[in-house]
C-alpha cells in the first residue's frame, strides 16, 4: 500500500507488462539450454516474421479491451481481407480496407446505439463476416497483387520488411496509447464509461474510434498474411480472435478494461510463439502442446495481481 | 443572485418527484438542503448539476436562465458537483483526473504530462492538499478523493459547489479539513449548496436552510434563527421525541430465549455472557470492531466457538453456516445491506420471498407467496410502484423494511439486526423502530448492533457493552447514557 501510494500511475501502467517479460526470459533460457537452434537469430527472425499479422491484430484488440470491450470479429476480418485481395484487381486493397472499416463501424453502432454487449455484437459480425469471406472466396487460392508478394519477401538491414513494419506499428501504437489524449480516454472509459462521460470525455467517439482501429489493424494483419501466402484463404484467420485475446490477457492488460498497454500484449504474442516453436523443436506432439499452452495461460493470467486498488 | 430556482417541478412518468420548489443561493453563502430520503433533494441537486432539466419552472445562474440536459453544460456554466459516489476514475493519476477531457497538448499533439503535473500540484496546494499528482487515484483515501473532486471544481473556476452528503464517508478529522475548505470557498465568494442529514454540521457550516418534504417546499430558515428541533419537525412532520417507541417496563423481559454462556468467538478470548428475554430488544455497543459482528455471526452462522455455548430456547446451537441458523429460526439483517442482504437487480417480491427459500428442495418451485409479500408490503408500509420493481430502485429505508419483511414472511423466532437504520432517513427510522418493538412485544426477541449510541439508548431495553470480544458492562435502556457506555467501552470493567 505504501509502495503503491508512492508509485506514479504511469509507472504502474508500465509495470503491467513485467510478468510476461519475466516469463519470456525464463522460457528463452530453458529453450536456449535445451536446443541450440532455438535462440539462433535465424530462428528468432523466422518466429517474428510469422507473428507479424497476429501482432497487428493484437494491437487493435488491446485498444478495444482497454475500453472494457472485446472484438471477436478480428479473425473473420483477417480472413475476409485475404479473400478480397486474392482477387487481383487494382481496387483490391482499398476495397478490403473499406470492408474492414465498415465492420468496425457496424460493431460500434451496435454497441453504442443498439446497446448490444460487445461480445455478442462482435460474435454476430464474426459470423456474418466469415460468411462474406466464404462468399468472396469459397476455397483457398487466387493471387494477390505483385507488389504485395515483393513486400513480403523484401528485407532491409537483414530484417524482413514485414517485421520492420510491425515494429514501427508497435512503437507508434504504444506512444499513441501512453501519451495521447485518446489513450487516456480509452483508460477512463474502461474504468467507468459513466464517470468518463461526466468527466467530459466524448465516450461515443472514442469507442467508435476503438472499434474502427481494431478492424483497421485486423485488415492490415490480413494484408500481411495474404502477402506472405501470396493467395487468399477464407478460414485462415479463424484463430486470430482467441489468440489476440489470450496474448492481451497474458500481457497483463485486464479484460475488464482500464489497465494495460501495448508492450505486454505484444510480448504475450511473442511468448506464445516462442513456446510453440520451442515445443516443436523439442518434438512434443501438438496435442500436448495445446494442453501445455492452456495450462500456462491459466497460470500466467492468474499470476497478475487484480486486487490492486484501481487496477 | 448566484443561483435561483423558481417553481421547479420534475416528474418521472406519473411520479412527481418535485413540485414547485424554489431556492436562492447568494455568493459567499452556504445553503443547506434538508429533507428525508425521497423528499426530492437529489432530484433538485441533479437539476442544478445539469443531469436533467426540470419539467417546468426556471433555473437561473448568474441571472441568466439556463436549460441543461447534460452535466457537462452545468459544469461549463460553473457548477461543480461533488457527488456521493465519486466520479473520479481510480485507474488514472490525480493529474489525469483533474485534466480529463481538457488535457493540455504539446506541439506534437501528445498530452503534455509535465504541464499537467505541474499545474495539478499548484491546484492541489490551493485546496490545501499535499499530494503527489502522479499518484494513482484509486489508492487515495475517500477524504482525499473528495478533496481532489473539489480541486477539480476549483480548477474549472466553478462559482457554485454542490455537496451531496460529503461527510457520509469521512472521519472526524477529515470532515474538519473539509469544513475548513468549504469556509475558504465561501470567503472566496463561491456559493455552496450542502446536502446532509447531520444537523450539527449544518449549523456549523451554513447560513440558510431550505427544507423539502415529499417533493415540496416545506420551509426556509436562517440558521441563526432556527434549531434542530424545528428543522426535524419541518422535515418529518413530527417531533424528535416521538422517534423511539415506548420501552417495556422493567421486569417484563419475558423468559430467556437466547443465552450465550462464556462464549469465546474465533480470534477473541471472550467471555461473552448474554441473555435475551423473549420480549426484549438488546443492543450490543462498543467501539468499532470489538467483536460485535463476530458475536452476531456466531449466533446466526454458527462459527466454531473456542469455548462456551449458545443456547437458543434451551437447546444448544450446533449449526455451521447460515442455513443452520435460519433453520433454527434465526433471521439476520446484515450490516452491509447492499452487499450481504439484498439481491439488488431482483424484484422486491423476489427479495422478500427469498425468506421462504431456505430448507426447500433445490428442484422444488420457488414460492412466490404473492399474498404474504403483499401483506408485508402493506404492513411495513414499503413505498414502491409495485412488487415487481427492482429493489435497487427503492430508498434505503424501504430496502431495509423489505429485508425485515423477508424474515417476517418466514416467521423467525429471533431477529438479529446489525445497524438497523444505516443510510435510512428519519421517517423510515421511526417506522423501523416501531416494527422492531412490535416484534419484541409479540415474542420475537431482537438483538441489535449499532454505531450510533443514541439509537441504542433510545431503542433498546438493555445495552450490553462489548470490548475486545468480551461483554464488559450492561445498562438498562432508561439508565444508559452515551458517557456511561463510552466509559465502559474504553476502560472495560463490570458496571
Amino acid at each position: 500500500m505504501k509502495l503503491a501510494r508512492a508509485t506514479s500511475a504511469v509507472r504502474l501502467r508500465r509495470l503491467s507488462a513485467l510478468p510476461v517479460i519475466g516469463l519470456i526470459v525464463i522460457l528463452a533460457t530453458i529453450l536456449g539450454l535445451s536446443s541450440p537452434y532455438a535462440l539462433s537469430s535465424q530462428n528468432l527472425v523466422n518466429i517474428l516474421n510469422q507473428q507479424v499479422s497476429l501482432i497487428l491484430v493484437t494491437l487493435g484488440q488491446v485498444i478495444v479491451i482497454l475500453t472494457a470491450g472485446l472484438d471477436l470479429s478480428v479473425g473473420s476480418v483477417v480472413s475476409m481481407t485475404t479473400a478480397i485481395v486474392s482477387h487481383d484487381t487494382p481496387y483490391a486493397v482499398p476495397l478490403a480496407l473499406a470492408a474492414a472499416l465498415s465492420v468496425g463501424l457496424i460493431n460500434a453502432i451496435g454497441i453504442l446505439r443498439l446497446g448490444v454487449h460487445p461480445i455478442l455484437m462482435t460474435l454476430s459480425t464474426m459470423t456474418a463476416v466469415q460468411g462474406v469471406a466464404l462468399f468472396v472466396r469459397p476455397i483457398p487460392g487466387g493471387q494477390v497483387p505483385g507488389w504485395m508478394t515483393s513486400y513480403a519477401s523484401a528485407s532491409f538491414l537483414g530484417l524482413p520488411l514485414p517485421v520492420i513494419c510491425a515494429a514501427a506499428a508497435v512503437v507508434f501504437a504504444s506512444v499513441f496509447i501512453a501519451r495521447s489524449r485518446f489513450g487516456l480516454h480509452l483508460l477512463a472509459i474502461g474504468a467507468s464509461p459513466e464517470s468518463a462521460l461526466l468527466g467530459g470525455v466524448n465516450t461515443g467517439r472514442i469507442i467508435l474510434f476503438a472499434y474502427l482501429s481494431s478492424s483497421f489493424l485486423a485488415c492490415l494483419g490480413g494484408l500481411n498474411l495474404a502477402a506472405r501466402l501470396a493467395s487468399g484463404d477464407p478460414l485462415v484467420g479463424t484463430s486470430f480472435a482467441i489468440d489476440s485475446i489470450a496474448a492481451t490477457a497474458l500481457g497483463g492488460t485486464q479484460l475488464s478494461g482500464g489497465l494495460g498497454g501495448v508492450a505486454g500484449p505484444v510480448t504475450g504474442v511473442l511468448f506464445l510463439a516462442l513456446l510453440g516453436n520451442g515445443l516443436n523443436l523439442l518434438n512434443i506432439s501438438t496435442y500436448y502442446q495445446m494442453i501445455i499452452k492452456g495450462a500456462l495461460l491459466i497460470l500466467a493470467v492468474s499470476a497478475h495481481r487484480r486486487s490492486q486498488p484501481g487496477l | 443572485m448566484l443561483l435561483e430556482a423558481r417553481d421547479v417541478t420534475k416528474s418521472f412518468g406519473p411520479v412527481q418527484a418535485l413540485r414547485g420548489v424554489s431556492l436562492r443561493l447568494k455568493p459567499g453563502s452556504a445553503h443547506a438542503v434538508l429533507g428525508e430520503n425521497g423528499a426530492g433533494k437529489s432530484t433538485l441537486m441533479k437539476i442544478i448539476s445539469g443531469v436533467f432539466p426540470p419539467s417546468s419552472g426556471t433555473l437561473k445562474v448568474g441571472g441568466e436562465e439556463v436549460r441543461w440536459h447534460r452535466a457537462e453544460q452545468a459544469r461549463a456554466a460553473g457548477v461543480s458537483t461533488i457527488f456521493q459516489e465519486f466520479i473520479l476514475l481510480p485507474n488514472l493519476s490525480v493529474a489525469e483526473n483533474l485534466f480529463l477531457g481538457h488535457e493540455p497538448r504539446n506541439a506534437l499533439g501528445l498530452m503534455d504530462r509535465a504541464r499537467m503535473n505541474r499545474e495539478s500540484r499548484r491546484i492541489l496546494e490551493d485546496v490545501g492538499l499535499d499530494l503527489n499528482p502522479e499518484v494513482l487515484t484509486g489508492t487515495l483515501r475517500v477524504a482525499e478523493q473528495q478533496m481532489v473532486e473539489i480541486a477539480k471544481g476549483v480548477k474549472r473556476d466553478a462559482r457554485i459547489f454542490v455537496f451531496d452528503e460529503p461527510t457520509a464517508a469521512l472521519g472526524d478529522r477529515e470532515a474538519q479539513k473539509l469544513f475548513e475548505l468549504i469556509h475558504r470557498l465561501r470567503s472566496d465568494g463561491k456559493g455552496i449548496l450542502y446536502i446532509s442529514h447531520r444537523l450539527p454540521e449544518l449549523f456549523h457550516l451554513c447560513d440558510e436552510v431550505t427544507v423539502l418534504k415529499d417533493g415540496q417546499f416545506a420551509g426556509h430558515f436562517l440558521m441563526k434563527d432556527t434549531n434542530a428541533e424545528q428543522l426535524v419537525t419541518t422535515m418529518v412532520g413530527r417531533s424528535l421525541d416521538q422517534l423511539y417507541p415506548k420501552r417495556r417496563p422493567a421486569g417484563a423481559a419475558g423468559p430467556p430465549a437466547l443465552e450465550l454462556r462464556g462464549v469465546a468467538v474465533k480470534g477473541r478470548a471472550g467471555p461473552v455472557d448474554l441473555t435475551i428475554g423473549r420480549n426484549e430488544i438488546v443492543g450490543l455497543a462498543g467501539l468499532e470492531g470489538q467483536g460485535q459482528i463476530q458475536i452476531t455471526r456466531a449466533i446466526y452462522e454458527g462459527h466454531a466457538l473456542t469455548s462456551g455455548k449458545i443456547l437458543f430456547e434451551g437447546v444448544e446451537l450446533g449449526h455451521s453456516g447460515p442455513a443452520g441458523g435460519i433453520d433454527a429460526g434465526i433471521g439476520l439483517i446484515p450490516e452491509d445491506r447492499k452487499v450481504e442482504g439484498l439481491f439488488l437487480p431482483l424484484s422486491v417480491a423476489r427479495n422478500v420471498s427469498a425468506g421462504l427459500l431456505p430448507g426447500r428442495g433445490l428442484a422444488m418451485p420457488a414460492p412466490t407467496a404473492r399474498r404474504a409479500v403483499a401483506g408485508q408490503v402493506e404492513r411495513l408500509r414499503i413505498r414502491l410502484r409495485n412488487t415487481a420493481q427492482p429493489i435497487r430502485e427503492l430508498s434505503g429505508g424501504n430496502q431495509q423494511k423489505a429485508l425485515l419483511a423477508r424474515w417476517l414472511v418466514r416467521g423467525v423466532k429471533l431477529l438479529i439486526c446489525e445497524e438497523p437504520t444505516r443510510g435510512v432517513d428519519i421517517g423510515a427510522k421511526s417506522e423501523i423502530y416501531a416494527l422492531l418493538r412490535e416484534l419484541a412485544d409479540s415474542g420475537v426477541p431482537v438483538l441489535v448492533t449499532s454505531r450510533e449510541l443514541p439509537e441504542l439508548i433510545g431503542l433498546c431495553d438493555r445495552i450490553v457493552v462489548v470490548r475486545d470480544g468480551a461483554t464488559v458492562a450492561e445498562f438498562r435502556g432508561e439508565e444508559a447514557s452515551e458517557e456511561k457506555i463510552m466509559a465502559a467501552a474504553i476502560e472495560g470493567g463490570k458496571a
